[in-house]
């Protein structure tokens, strides 16, 4: 409602208007534009006091008068429509409440549960939610800084144990970078080395080389298995394998990490062929797959196979070299220490 | 609004409002990691220590926080002691995390959390509040134990299975090994088992309670109502 329409003021032959158009049956005088009368005269709607609410029927007469009474009756429902919006915390508040008892809303009316809320302005809540985040990112910053060196010790221990596991026992070992199809433990400066895939290469005591650790990772049942193995590239044999990580069915799919099937990857030759038990013919490159754990234990042939595929050239080729190379950037760390 | 003693606000949380058993509220970590008893007791840790540490900071900046962005600043509150709750367990319990770590930013998302925010934290004293939130933790352990209990036993055969300090983390074999453990009852199926048996459960005992107390009232009357609602 606007104020020049408001500033007309009230005629007697306007009121008498309003009183025509209210007993068709429109509920006029339901449109207040005050909204702590709406409520209160919402019982009188239908007994219309012609100077009780004189500025409050103004508008609406001449609404009336402009358009003609068979407008006014949608208008008015229409605005009639709206009255209940006069508390929409209370809905919200019961809604999110939860127990009705602890809403700020009782159950007796609407308006008795809304507080007056003074205005508040967007700057305040710009700060509010602005000094929160600053508050709550400082306040993660220092736990970060505590947490994450133990979180990449402990990756680095995942690892370590893992290679230890699949290559038998090596007295230390290395990681060995691919870089531009090539294997290198020198890694020029401006390289970061987390985005490098790499290869873990194992020594024994006498500084012979152990074979090649390397991990892998492919599409089980429920989703990715991440393998680590042993490889000795000169007899082209899988060492031993490890399931790093995996979200098969307990009880079914993660037997793929337990004795029977791991260890029957200990010396076998490549490429690894999955049979069932009982189509073993003896061949030394055969694996037995777990009954019922089919898709699960040809993931683990498959994903190993693969990797062998990818870098055994690679591996052949870099074993050739003497293991001169002793000491790299990265030895002993394994991962993540050497950002 | 009804006036409620500080007991009352303690006590509530764990029976007669329990958010899992009577409410349904934080039904998402209820049924995912309860497959043992030590996961239970983790989640529900971390849940109180979310629970406890947005209530006390909510309930003191009640008049502070503008109403208009009052949801917004309670999120920001439950998400950064979310965080800190990750990063804790990432590097204090790598084994632990490993299996539930998937579902403890999701605690953000429990609105069990956002509904003591929001309908109590909000609008009482400190006091009342931390009263409150301890109270509504432990009726949501209990509730996780409970479910964590069923599901371990049945699903495993054993009990108190991966905390180190018990039979070095393998737990106690309760059934011997010709036991056959039901699988399906540590998948994420298992938990609407056990869930429903458990709801099924209180939901029967409260019915014969309500009848008995029906009897009591009328001791001559032969006929039992069925009803449970009409007994209280």
């Amino acid at each position: 409602m606007s104020d020049e329409i408001r500033k007309d003021g009230v005629t007697p032959d306007e009121e008498g208007a309003v009183e025509a158009g209210a007993q068709d049956g429109s509920p006029v005088e339901q449109e207040l534009p005050d909204r702590e009368d709406v409520l209160p005269k919402d019982h009188e709607t239908y007994t219309p006091q012609g100077g009780g609410s004189g500025t409050g029927s103004g508008p609406i007469k001449e609404v009336a008068a402009a358009e003609g009474s068979p407008v006014l009756v949608p208008k008015a429902d229409s605005d009639a429509v709206t009255l209940p919006q006069v508390g929409p915390e209370v809905a919200t508040a019961e809604a999110l409440g939860l127990t009705v008892e602890d809403g700020a809303a009782g159950t007796d009316g609407p308006p008795d549960g809304v507080p007056e809320r003074p205005e508040v302005s967007s700057f305040r809540l710009l700060m509010t939610l602005g000094v929160a985040g600053v508050v709550a990112g400082a306040l993660l910053v220092f736990v970060f800084l505590w947490s994450d060196p133990l979180v990449k010790a402990e990756e680095a221990r995942v690892i370590r144990e893992a290679v230890t596991e699949v290559l038998k026992g090596p007295e230390r070992f290395e990681s060995v970078y691919v870089l531009d199809g090539e294997l290198t433990t020198q890694v020029p400066a401006g390289v970061d080395t987390l985005d490098l895939d790499k290869v873990y290469l194992g020594y024994d005591e006498s500084g012979n080389s152990m074979g090649f650790a390397m991990v892998h990772a492919r599409f089980g049942f429920q989703d990715l298995i991440t393998v680590i193995f042993g490889y000795d590239p000169e007899a082209r044999q899988v060492l031993g394998m490890k399931v790093l990580d995996h979200s098969e069915t307990p009880g079914l799919g993660n037997k793929i990490e337990e004795m029977p099937f791991v260890g029957e990857f200990d010396g076998v030759d490549t490429p690894l062929e999955g049979v069932k038990p009982d189509r073993n013919t003896g061949a030394s490159n055969q694996v037995d797959m777990i009954t019922g754990v089919t898709i699960s234990s040809r993931a683990v042939v498959r994903t190993i196979n693969e990797r062998i595929e990818q870098l055994g050239d690679l591996l052949v080729a870099y074993e050739i070299q003497p293991a001169t190379v002793s000491g790299g950037p990265a030895s002993e760390s394994g991962g993540g220490e050497d950002r | 609004m009804r006036a409620t003693t500080p007991q009352q606000d303690f006590i509530r949380g764990i029976w007669n409002e329990n958010p899992v058993l009577i409410q349904l509220l934080g039904l998402c970590p209820a049924l995912a990691v309860t497959n043992t008893i030590y996961n239970s007791l983790a989640m529900s840790a971390a849940t109180l220590f979310v629970l406890v540490g947005s209530s006390l900071f909510i309930s003191t900046l009640k008049k502070v926080i503008p109403h208009e962005v009052r949801i917004s600043t309670y999120i920001l509150i439950i998400a950064t002691f979310v965080t800190i709750v990750d990063m804790v367990f990432k590097a204090l319990e790598p084994g632990l995390y490993r299996e539930i770590g998937a579902f403890i930013p999701l605690i953000v998302v429990n609105c069990m959390i956002l509904g003591r925010q929001e309908a109590f934290a909000s609008k009482r004293p400190v006091g009342r509040a931390l009263l409150d939130a301890l109270g509504v933790a432990a009726g949501f352990t209990i509730a996780m134990v409970m479910m964590g209990t069923v599901r371990e036993v049945v699903g495993s055969g054993t009990i108190l299975q991966g905390i180190p300090f018990v039979v070095g983390g393998d737990g106690i074999n309760l059934f011997g090994s010709n036991y056959e453990p039901w699988v399906v009852m540590i998948s994420p199926p298992g938990g609407f088992f056990a869930l429903g048996f458990i709801l099924l459960f209180l939901g029967w005992w409260e019915t014969r309670k309500a009848q008995k107390r029906e009897i009591r009232h009328w001791p001559h009357s032969v006929r039992v109502p069925t009803d449970g609602k009409e007994a209280a």
